[in-house]
């Protein structure tokens, strides 16, 4: 496809100058590291507080399932907030910049444009992703005992799954914003009601995107794909939608001055 | 075979047109002027030219393919200039030259001899090097022509290329302009005019979407070569404009600090030395005096008055 290549190696090249993957890195390090180290230190912390007259706090030993609570509640919150005001500018900002006028005289074909977006954006999500996951099982193994590796490469392609739908409504929303508030604004609203579908429809519920945030202690437990693939598939559906709207609204948008 | 051809252009926004049934076309390997006061329909123009913005109708062909919005096939017959051009100023100016020229589809090696070539025309040789987030006005717009040649296109675009820039900058993008005069054809807008009296060939004139005129630069002068007295005095005229109104000789008269500038209606009356007696009679100094052409300003307004 007309300039879809060197779309994609200038994309990779932003995406590493301006500082995208290094806040990338950093909110993935930090939440792999971070997770069994907290798990870990929260009955130590709690232990520490002075002592409450009629208040004895009783804690269990903290185990990987404390780990992979954090884990989940993290990337579920900091890691879909950052990934939102990372992304979300992506289009909005290239017409707020006016450097789109400067790319599209060019023969480089609109689709080309969008989807080197996504792709040079999935492609840094999950390289660093998978990085952080992989020192993520090694801090909890050897800080709060062994568990299911095949299980824990189910849970992460599920979250994984998650970050690229946020990443994907993100750059929706990027693409027919003209600003990168709006887009944000956008993103966080459709998020809502994804979350809104398990908590008021709970039949409903395994369709969600946001299942496996919810269940997640589950599929560590038991194993059970199953459970989690409808929500999963519905997901992939969506981003795949959400590209193929981008590219037929970039296709028609006329760019304003 | 015309290098641009626009045929019933029109661009409505609601219910205000910006262009309205514009035809035109433009020579090969000319330089032309793209002209009007702010507001004119210039830059919307030139959006449907280069596929930013879609027509509401009417046909645009550039070296003999069609444009149509959305489709960027056509992309590699010509090179655009934006009034203010915004790059990735995180990439230096080789890299984005390096950008721009893989987009085209130009091999490495070739990529490489035309950037050295296009850094060299443009004076960016050293500055290449560096991040665009730190170059002036100037490099930019420099810049901006030398991505916009990358792949030797057969015309160029420029949305007013010097009107951001200060004196020098101006004279070395027009120094640049003139260097590409014959190579390929120019198409720029501007509302500078001794800018267009001194590079153009011909000029498209519009106004309120509309066309005005397009003409040879020389053939529209001839054709408003109505002579022109200069005259400078050695201190302010105004008292004598309203006796000059009276002489049956004197068109129009503009005044200019201490100089006037009458429109003969007869061109009998310099042989009969009317003017001179006049003045010889006013008790002001007079330092020049002499005939002139209109110059391309004195044009623009009286086409633009309808006259």
């Amino acid at each position: 496809m007309n300039g879809l290549v060197t779309m994609f190696k200038k994309e990779i090249l932003e995406i590493i100058r301006s500082k995208k993957l290094l806040i990338l890195i950093i909110l993935f390090g930090f939440i792999s590291i971070s997770s069994p180290i907290i798990a870990k230190l929260i009955p130590v912390l709690l232990k520490s507080l002075p002592e409450t007259p009629g208040l004895v706090i009783n804690l269990p030993t903290p185990t990987w399932k404390d780990a992979i609570d954090q884990l989940a509640k993290n990337l579920g919150q900091i890691g879909m907030v950052v990934i939102i005001f990372v992304f979300a500018g992506s289009i909005a900002d290239e017409k707020v910049k006016r450097t789109l006028e400067m790319v599209l005289p060019k023969p480089i074909k609109r689709s080309a444009f969008i989807l080197s977006k996504y792709f040079a954006s999935i492609v840094a999500v999950k390289v660093i992703f998978i990085l952080s996951m992989v020192v993520f099982y090694f801090y909890t193994f050897s800080l709060l005992g062994s568990f299911s590796i095949l299980h824990f490469i189910w849970l992460s392609l599920f979250l994984l799954i998650y970050l690229i739908l946020i990443l994907s409504l993100s750059l929706f929303f990027s693409t027919i914003s003209s600003s990168q508030i709006a887009a944000v604004g956008f993103t966080f609203l459709t998020e809502v009601v994804f979350a809104m579908i398990i908590v008021y429809f709970k039949k409903l519920a395994k369709y969600s995107p946001d299942y496996v945030l919810s269940h997640y202690q589950e599929l560590m437990a038991n194993g059970n794909v199953s459970d989690f693939l409808p929500g999963a598939l519905i997901a992939i559906l969506i981003i795949l939608i959400f590209v193929g709207l981008s590219v037929q609204f970039f296709n028609r948008q006329e760019v304003e001055r | 075979m015309a290098a641009i051809n626009i045929s019933n252009l029109s661009k409505k926004f609601g219910d205000f047109s910006a262009v309205s049934d514009l035809s035109f076309s433009v020579t090969e390997n000319h330089i032309v002027g793209f002209l009007g006061p702010n507001g004119a329909g210039k830059t919307t123009t030139i959006r449907m030219l280069i596929g930013l913005s879609k027509p509401t109708s009417g046909q645009i062909e550039i070296a003999g393919k069609e444009i149509t919005f959305g489709d960027s096939s056509s992309n590699h017959l010509f090179g655009y200039l934006p009034e203010q051009p915004s790059f990735y100023g995180w990439m230096t100016g080789r890299e984005y030259l390096n950008f721009a020229g893989e987009s085209f589809g130009l091999q490495l090696a070739e990529r490489k001899n035309r950037i050295n070539e296009l850094l060299d025309l443009v004076d960016l040789k050293e500055a290449g090097k560096k991040r665009i987030v730190t170059y002036s006005n100037g490099m930019k717009q420099r810049l901006g022509i030398a991505q916009a040649l990358i792949n030797k296109p057969k015309v160029l675009i420029m949305d007013e290329p010097v009107s951001a820039l200060d004196p020098i900058g101006r004279r070395e993008v027009l120094s640049i302009i003139g260097k590409l005069k014959k190579e390929m054809t120019i198409f720029l807008s501007t509302h500078i005019l001794s800018d267009v009296d001194r590079i153009c060939d011909d000029i498209v004139m519009i106004n309120k979407g509309k066309l005005v005129t397009t003409s040879s630069l020389p053939d529209l002068k001839s054709k408003y070569a109505a002579e022109v007295l200069e005259v400078e005095f050695e201190s302010d005229p105004e008292t004598i404009i309203n006796v000059l109104e009276k002489e049956s000789w004197a068109k129009k008269i503009k005044k200019d600090g201490t100089t006037l500038r009458i429109w003969l209606d007869d061109e009998n009356a310099i042989r009969a030395n009317q003017p001179l007696k006049f003045f010889a009679n006013c008790n002001i100094g007079i330092i020049r005096y002499g005939l002139t052409l209109p110059d391309i300003e004195d044009i623009f307004v009286a086409l633009l008055e309808g006259k």
